[in-house]
């Protein structure tokens, strides 16, 4: 792995090298509401195997979140998510190239033909021959991939640089280990050296992006594989998540306005305190992410609760009909303490 | 390799196990590890090993008008189950309208499940070891049988059960409980612990355990603390990093035929009778590694009605009814041969299995055992935040043991965390009331809700029933069921040392409530099919779906019907396993036991299979 | 009475009866399909029963006081229970859940703050933690 002994012109300073990683932290929060939201509208009992595809997703995201939170923390730097403006507001716009050469726009919306090929472009891959050795400094990725590269290019290079020891510095307590996220999303990779790192990044590429079979070390259809098969339910290329056939029934669900807004409530008090009450819940647990990934690692199991009390409010608001046959969702907003009650 | 009601005559294997429960999975598994070809004839279905499958038993739970434990599991005709709404008066010939035929006098209260999985797809999931004295109460306290071995023999293999079903628990609190217990021997091994952490105590745990610090019950003279411990239970949890088994930490295993649900728990909260995401072990994870072995075959739909014995002891074949329809007269026969045969359908159908054969053996289907569970109620003065998590956490386990044993049975208490759901229904059977007896409504009827369910105190007492030989299954060639299957006949009576048992467990009830000041409400009608009256007090028990006993283990063949590695006296090549093996009850839920004891006997199959021990046999 | 209001004075009744706010009703999700189920089932005793209450002044209202003939408070006992259960009583024993869903969308469980035994599960080890918010929010 260690090809690369050059800077990527991306990346020019450890610092720098910082912040992209907490655009990755960003990017991997950016992708958990819309794909959550998708997987709210879909009416009970109706398109189980989509469901359950787009669930086994977010797990994974949210192991990658730590994991990038892991490598921050190796290299001493601070990763951040209490703040507003690392908090993704919808529409979301990720520093990547669609196939449409435009920047990849994330937003809230009901499961449909559209969301799914949105995740498809978050989760596309790059071929390995086509990742550019170096991305331009003034020009996007082509994909997370492609981004995920270039954070590895760089912790190689400051690793032969400044040495092991020097680079990897941060503070080994700070790391969640897999006593405190065990899921059904694999384990966490504790980060302490080049070669956790590079695991760790793998991991991610891997379970996420991976277009064929020939890459490592996961078992199962990467997200890529598994978005594949909702829109291609009988396709020869579809890789199959259940072992059968799936079926997509795309009118069984809910319509919702993308990209709903807390304040598109505030004539309807009832429905608009709902809402709040889903907000203030979805900040404290950023809030509770932040200081468990800065330092206080078993503060994991109470923002592990927090999460399925999110999804049961969640589900609630989406059974709450607007005008139009539309329907109420949650809205993801961050709030500032200080305007939480 | 799974098939559905095939025919395998034409195959040869080294071991033909009938049923794929928890006992036959583990021994399959085994063996498949060691290379031996091994079949499973599996009388129920088995299409919910596919994981969208399983979860369309979710649906027949949630709209079930009553959610007992086969709610999600519904019946066969082809291999039909015993259910516990079968039994509904203290009349017998009331509660034979099912599968069973209940002689009485006392009604046989509980249930299993005809499925590939078995019980254990509904079963509750706690896992405690045994106690050593459990396994010699003849010799200690002149009661029950004694087994034909000792504990120290069996503890590796419950270490090997632990890791086979994946533990969550605290071994410190079972050491602590085991100086309370006045265990001399080596209950845990002095370096072990559990595969995962034990799962976290629910409120009503903490609360107990801290009103009930320091607090003790003296019987005849003797002072028994009442301390809390926290249950070791088959759901996964938190691995624990100090865990290894064979030098290798412990992963979960999540959800057959999805690897991404089920690696932990998340408080479903209806383990019984079926665990959503399988974060409960069922055997139906053992049976997926076991078809990994690729040494495997399991024939589902296949009912094992007859075992062929030539005149030397040793059985040829088995012969089995496949099914493809729900039609009585849509099967084939067709016969399953194999070096070895093992009998895992659970107690009642090894030992139906083994009296239509005319297997020679006067012992088979007696010492039929469960543990009668008498349920308690009471109203805490606090509210409780309980119906969530798991069915139980902890348990009141200080009073397993002690030297009242020789005149009474022993007891667990069992800490509910979801109210008075097994003993009345609750929380609806709150709102019932409040709405139809006491007119509520509205915000008030809100509040009563809430309140009168927050409040609930479950206890229940798990009790100690000593092998008798007139309690006991039997069959009778006339009484078969319109599939032409037949009937067990179910003979089943508690004795006076249960009874004065339950006495016991009653006047600890009322001592706790009283120490928690609660407001015990336990009352007991005369209409309830468990219904007894002793010294003046009422009782009602119901069924642990605890079968044991039926092929009890012993020295010879005149004291019982397997050695100790449960093969059948008399027969070279024929096994009998699981909880019939068991020749005491104790206090233990007795899955883990049956599962050390199947892990052992895989082990001596395998030996003998290896060095074809099998025709030297090992008979007196 | 026109559908669409009858419908609304169904909701206004049903929550008045069961104590829940309207908001909670609706997300349930399936106020519509029980407003039809019942219409379908009792329509005149419904028509009399929503006229009724029409009348009887909200802060007054009570299963107590005989505003309503044994008919009618018989049928709101079985609104209420169908909301709080899913359950449709024909008489105060026996009953049958409407669907799965109904079963999962019982109000009861709000009510007691916990969850349906099988669905909406609340995280590992929220059963350890009564007031679990509150605890956080301290840290
Ligand atoms: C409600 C409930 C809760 C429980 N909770 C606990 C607990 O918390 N802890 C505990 O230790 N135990 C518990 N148990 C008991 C536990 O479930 C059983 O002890 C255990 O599952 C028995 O396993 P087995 O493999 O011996 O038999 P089974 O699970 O009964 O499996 C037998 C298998 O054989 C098949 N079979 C039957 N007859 C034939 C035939 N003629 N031919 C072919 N196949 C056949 C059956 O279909 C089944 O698959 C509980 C039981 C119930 C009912
Ligand atoms: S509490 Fe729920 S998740 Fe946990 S084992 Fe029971 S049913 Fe499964």
């Amino acid at each position: 792995m260690s090809k690369i002994v050059s800077l990527p012109p991306k990346i020019q300073s450890i610092d720098e090298l910082k912040n992209y990683l907490n655009l990755a932290l960003e990017i991997e929060l950016s992708t958990i509401p819309p794909y959550l939201v998708s997987m709210y509208t879909l009416e009970p009992d109706t398109n189980k195997e989509s469901l359950e595809i787009i669930r086994t997703v977010v797990v994974e995201e949210m192991l990658h979140m730590l994991l990038v939170a892991n490598i921050i923390n190796a290299i001493g730097g601070t990763p951040v998510l209490n703040n507003k403006e690392n908090i993704p507001k919808y529409p979301y716009e990720v520093p990547i190239k669609t196939k449409k050469n435009e920047l990849l726009k994330i937003n809230l919306q009901s499961f449909s033909r559209e969301a799914i090929e949105t995740f498809l472009e978050i989760e596309k891959n790059t071929p390995l021959d086509e990742i550019r050795e170096s991305v331009p400094r003034d020009e996007p990725f082509n994909s997370i991939a492609e981004f995920y590269s270039t954070i590895l290019d760089a912790l190689i290079y400051f690793n032969n640089h400044i040495g092991e020891g020097n680079f990897f510095c941060g503070d080994p307590t700070k790391q969640i280990h897999p006593e405190y996220y065990y899921n059904s999303g694999g384990t966490s990779i504790i980060v302490t050296d080049l070669e956790s790192a590079i695991n760790a990044i793998n991991l991610i590429i891997d379970q996420g992006h991976r277009e064929d079979e020939s890459s490592f070390c996961h078992e199962g259809p990467s997200h890529y594989q598994r978005f594949f098969e909702i829109l291609n339910t009988n396709s020869e290329d579809s890789k199959s998540f259940f072992g059968d056939r799936i079926t997509v029934k795309w009118d069984k669900v809910y319509k919702i306005y993308t990209n709903p807004k807390h304040i598109n409530y505030k004539n309807h008090e009832e429905l608009e305190k709902k809402s709040k009450e889903f907000n203030i819940l979805y900040s404290n647990l950023l809030d509770l992410i932040h200081i468990a990934i800065n330092g206080k690692p078993e503060v994991f199991n109470e923002c592990n609760i927090i999460m399925f009390s999110l999804r049961n409010k969640a589900t609630e608001l989406m059974k709450i009909p607007l005008e139009d046959n539309f329907r109420a969702a949650p809205t993801f907003e961050y709030i500032e303490e200080s305007n939480r009650k | 390799m799974i098939n559905e009601c095939i025919d395998v005559s034409e195959k040869e294997f080294d071991v033909v196990i009938v049923g794929g429960g928890i006992a036959g999975s583990l021994i399959a598994k085994q063996l498949g590890i060691y290379g031996k070809k091994v079949l499973i004839l599996e009388a129920g279905e088995s299409k919910h090993m596919k994981y969208l499958d399983y979860q369309r038993n979710l649906d027949l739970y949630y709209s079930a008008s009553v959610k007992s434990p086969n709610s999600p599991f519904s019946s066969n005709s082809h291999a039909p189950q015993p259910d516990e709404l079968d039994v509904i008066s203290k009349i017998p010939y009331m509660n034979s309208k099912g599968y069973f035929i209940q002689m009485g006098p006392t009604p046989y209260r509980s249930d299993y499940t005809r499925h590939l999985g078995g019980a254990t797809l509904h079963w509750l999931g706690t896992c405690l070891r045994m106690i050593p004295d459990d396994f010699k109460t003849k010799t200690k306290f002149g009661v029950g049988l004694d087994w034909p071995l000792t504990y120290e023999e069996l503890r590796p293999y419950y270490e090997q059960a632990e890791y086979e079903i994946g533990i969550s628990g605290e071994v410190n609190d079972q050491r602590e409980l085991g100086q309370l217990l006045n265990i001399k021997e080596e209950w845990f091994g002095k370096e072990y612990v559990f595969p995962m952490h034990k799962i976290p105590e629910s409120n009503i745990d903490k609360y107990l355990s801290k009103q009930l610090e320091g607090k003790s019950i003296t019987f005849q003279g003797h002072q028994y603390s009442l301390k809390v411990t926290s249950t070791p239970q088959a759901r996964n949890g938190i691995p624990n990093m100090k865990y290894r088994y064979r030098g290798e930490p412990y992963k979960p295993v999540g959800a057959v035929g999805n690897d991404f649900q089920g690696k932990r728990c998340v408080g479903y909260s209806s383990c019984v009778p079926i665990c959503p995401i399988q974060a409960k072990y069922s055997a139906l994870k053992t049976l997926d590694s076991a078809l990994k072995s690729g040494n495997v075959t399991i024939v589902s739909k296949a009912v094992v009605t007859e075992i062929k014995v030539d005149g030397f002891g040793k059985v040829e074949k088995v012969v089995y009814k496949a099914y493809t329809s729900n039609n009585p007269n849509d099967f084939s026969l067709y016969t399953a041969v194999g070096k070895i045969f093992v009998l895992a359908a659970n107690p009642v159908e090894n030992s139906k299995l083994m009296l239509k054969s005319l297997i020679k053996n006067d012992l088979i289907g007696k010492y039929l055992m469960d543990h009668p569970f008498l349920l308690t109620w009471g109203l805490s003065p606090q509210l409780l935040g309980i119906f969530k998590g798991p069915g139980s956490t902890s348990g009141i386990e200080s009073l397993r043991n002690g030297k009242f044993r020789e005149h009474r049975s022993a007891f667990r208490i069992e800490i509910g965390n979801l109210g008075w759901l097994w003993s009345n229904g609750a929380p609806y059977s709150i709102i019932n009331s409040l709405v139809f007896e006491k007119n509520n409504s509205g915000k008030k009827l809100r509040e009563s809700t809430y309140d009168m369910n927050q409040r609930q105190i479950q206890l229940g007492f798990m009790l100690e029933q000593p092998a008798e030989a007139t309690n006991r299954i039997t069959i009778d060639r006339r009484e078969k069921d319109s599939f032409g299957n037949l009937r067990p006949i179910i003979n089943y009576k508690l004795s006076e040392y249960t009874i004065k048992g339950m006495e016991a467990a009653k006047q600890t009830a009322s001592t706790l409530y009283s120490y928690l000041g609660a407001k015990e409400c336990t009352s007991y009608t005369d209409d309830d099919p468990g219904f007894i009256q002793y010294n003046n007090n009422s009782y009602a028990f119901s069924g642990a779906g605890h079968f044991m006993g039926g092929h009890v283990m012993g020295t010879s063949i005149h004291n019982s019907v397997v050695d100790k590695y449960q093969k059948v006296w008399g027969y070279k090549n024929l096994f009998a396993v699981g909880c019939g093996s068991l020749p005491t009850t104790g206090t233990a839920n007795p899955t883990l036991t049956l599962a050390a004891l199947a892990l052992m006997s895989a082990k001596w199959i395998n030996n003998s299979l290896e060095k074809e021990k099998i025709t030297i046999g090992v008979d007196k | 009475m026109s559908r669409v209001n009858t419908y609304d004075l169904f909701l206004k009744l049903s929550e008045t009866i069961t104590g829940f706010t309207r908001v909670d009703l609706l997300s349930t999700g399936l106020d519509v399909h029980y407003y039809e189920f019942i219409n379908a089932k009792e329509p005149k005793t419904l028509k009399e029963l929503l006229k009724k209450y029409y009348f009887v002044p909200c802060s007054d209202f009570s299963l107590d006081k005989s505003y309503f003939s044994e008919e009618l408070n018989f049928l709101i006992k079985q609104i209420i229970l169908l909301w709080y259960t899913g359950r449709w009583y024909i008489n105060s024993v026996n009953y049958y859940y409407l669907s799965s869903e109904s079963y999962k969308q019982g109000l009861i469980w709000k009510a007691i703050n916990a969850h349906p035994f099988g669905a909406n599960p609340t995280g590992y080890g929220s059963w350890g933690k009564s007031i679990y918010l509150e605890d956080i929010n301290d840290k």
